[in-house]
């Protein structure tokens, strides 16, 4: 009781001046103990990898903790098998692993099925968006015509395993964009008797397109990953041999869990650089930044979050703002460190922007709270 | 009227030591209520979604507080003998609560007496004005409307006069547009835009159904009214949607070749 009372004041202490208005003095040691944004985003730039954000390739040693939801996904191949329609998405948040775990899914096939695995890099506009995704995932010569010909021609194609991830791309907020997602889910549907899909997508996009396609009516199966929790965690770093097996205390792997919301990139970097040298303990991270935003880049971060990463004409497009307006308000969430830019490359033909992937737990926590997100 | 005895009985507890002690007690319930609501302001910056949760707490705070300080003057701090207390509150003639919200009245009838205290945060519409419900005193309830002004209405006039509620204790809150067409244009094709813009907007809330309602009107010439509903996610932002949603539907239909001669009509919740 003594130490909770002393725990309060101390808190009431620490925070009056802020709530009175006035000038913040010196840091305390309470302040200290905190972690700069600008100290860990520069510390993720200076690492030469983070060792947990990569993707694993089917069959891969360091592939763990996902054990049961590997079984689901070999029931749903075997209900397949036996003649049922499935259709199946794995969902979660940003960075809880869904990519590894569909990489793994050829794996559980035998030699003998045909499967083909695509990720979606692009959003797709129209309907010969969609005609010429399928043609590439069924190896057709021609694009077919139209959606009624193609359902045809995939219906008599091999049966075979279709693994679309990144579907995130597929929630579009623009006018239209409603029409095509629809088209290709049709497409799915008409055809799953045949053919097994199985799509990975992130949580936010998934939610959004269940409000807006009712999309968890058509999907017989949804396997919804989370963070991982604390022995999860554990488990993770060791096979990415980021620390030995069973080094953490378990007092310090629960802290660390909470703080990183068992996302492993933000675990690594914590075990990086996020520990404090006098005490050896973690810090919490800095981020007040967010209370300073206003509505308007609340909301963009919340478009941010649900379709991934943005171009700056599709944000333009989905706020109605100026060129100049929209750049301004990227760039400045750029420079608070909450969106990162990432600059045209082979893969990636314009500028894209999305939330900085170690923080997207976070800032969606966040969103969550302050109502942006539902 | 008070018997002589009691009244002196009374005059006697009345001491400059109770007041002076009654008045302290006052002054701290008024510093426990300023502490409370400042940290639900504080709780409910922190938490906007559950902003109205937060801020219905206040009133009910409010009435156990100043209850508990009542109490503790009364049998803390006075004590009176019963037959005091019972003079005085028969003199007060203050009379039942069922005096005051009889339940043979339509109006009052199964009307748990909490939800006369616990509205603040809802939108409502009273009279002319339309306003968020920011603050309920004993005797007055503050609306804040859009134009930033802060209206102050009777309790009384809350009780007796009809009050639009727009969104009953949650968040969201449905926001409808109309907008006026001449009869003549393709029904289908402007109903599919109206959706279509809708679910489109950033502020609409989309957990909950857009839809386009279409009826006949006529003024000076055969009109198609079309009222396009859709939720809004913080009741905050309705006329921020009611303004995307007409601003993207002229233009959906500026770029279909279809604006011919709209005729302008109401957006409201």
């Amino acid at each position: 009781m003594d130490h909770l009372l002393q725990r309060l004041a101390s808190g009431f202490r620490a925070r009056l001046p802020a709530w009175l208005g006035g000038q913040v003095g010196p840091a305390s040691s309470a302040q200290e103990a905190i972690w700069p944004l600008t100290d860990a985003l520069l510390c993720n730039r200076e690492l030469s990898g983070n060792l947990a954000s990569e993707s694993l390739p089917a069959g891969d040693n360091r592939f763990v903790a996902r054990g049961g939801e590997l079984e689901a996904l070999a029931t749903i191949v075997a209900r397949w098998r036996s003649g049922y329609p499935v259709m199946a998405a794995v969902t979660g948040p940003q960075g809880c692993g869904i990519t590894s775990l569909l990489n793994q899914v050829p794996a559980q096939l035998g030699a003998d099925s045909v499967y083909h695995s695509e990720q979606l890099g692009m959003r797709l506009r129209d309907q010969s968006d969609v005609l010429e995704l399928m043609a590439r995932l069924f190896d057709l010569q021609a694009t077919p015509d139209s959606p009624a010909a193609l359902i045809d021609q995939l219906n008599a194609a091999t049966p075979r395993v279709l693994i679309l991830d990144d579907a995130h791309f597929l929630a579009f907020r623009v006018m239209g964009a409603r029409e095509t997602a629809r088209l290709l889910g049709a497409i799915m549907v008409a055809t799953q008797q045949r053919h097994l899909w199985i799509m990975g997508c992130r949580r936010q996009a998934w939610r959004r397109m269940m409000y807006m396609h009712q999309v968890d009516r058509f999907f017989t199966d949804v396997l919804e990953l989370e963070y991982f929790s604390n022995t999860q965690l554990n488990e993770v770093m060791a096979a990415r041999q980021i620390v030995p097996a069973d080094t953490t205390p378990d007092r310090d792997l629960q802290r660390l869990q909470s703080l990183c919301r068992g996302k492993p990139d933000l675990a690594f970097l914590y075990l990086q650089c996020g520990i404090l040298t006098e005490t050896g303990s973690y810090r919490p991270l800095d981020f007040n930044v967010l209370k300073q935003l206003e509505m308007d880049d609340l909301f963009t971060l919340a478009e941010l979050a649900v379709h991934g990463s943005l171009q700056l004409d599709e944000h333009r497009e989905i706020f109605r703002l100026g060129q100049e307006s929209s750049q301004l308000q990227l760039n400045r969430l750029c420079n608070w460190g909450l969106v990162e830019r990432l600059d045209p490359d082979g893969g990636n033909p314009t500028t894209r922007y999305r939330i900085t992937p170690i923080l997207s737990a976070l800032v969606s926590d966040h969103l969550y709270k302050s109502n942006y997100l539902y | 009227m008070m018997q002589e005895g009691v009244l002196k009985e009374l005059i006697a507890l009345l001491s400059i030591k109770h007041i002076m002690a009654a008045g302290l007690a006052i002054l701290f319930g008024w510093l426990l209520l300023v502490a409370i609501q400042f940290s639900l302001d504080r709780l409910a910056r922190r938490f906007p979604r559950y902003r109205l949760q937060i801020g219905q707490s206040f009133p009910l705070a409010r009435v156990l507080v100043w209850a508990g300080v009542t109490a503790y003057i009364v049998f803390g701090i006075i004590n009176p003998p019963e037959e005091v207390m019972f003079a005085v509150l028969g003199a007060a003639g203050l009379g039942d609560i069922g005096l005051h919200f009889p339940d043979t009245d339509p109006q009052y009838k199964d009307i748990p007496s909490l939800t006369l205290l616990t509205q603040t945060s809802d939108m409502v519409r009273w009279g002319t004005h339309y306003g968020e419900v920011t603050r309920i005193d004993l005797s007055v309830t503050w609306l804040h409307t859009f134009n930033d002004d802060a209206i102050m209405v009777p309790n009384a006039g809350i009780l007796t006069q009809a009050i639009v509620n727009s969104n009953s204790g949650e968040l969201a809150e449905l926001v409808a547009v109309d907008v006026d067409l001449p009869s003549q244009v393709p029904v289908r094709r402007v109903k599919e835009l109206a959706l279509e813009i809708a679910r489109c907007s950033p502020y609409t809330y989309l957990k909950k159904p857009v839809t386009v309602i279409i009826e006949p009107r006529f003024e000076f010439q055969g009109l198609l009214r079309f009222t396009i509903k859709a939720y809004v996610m913080d009741v905050r932002l309705e006329r921020r949607l009611a303004s995307d949603l007409t601003e993207r539907l002229y233009e959906a239909l500026q770029e279909n070749g279809l604006l011919v001669n709209v005729v302008p009509a109401t957006a409201g919740a």
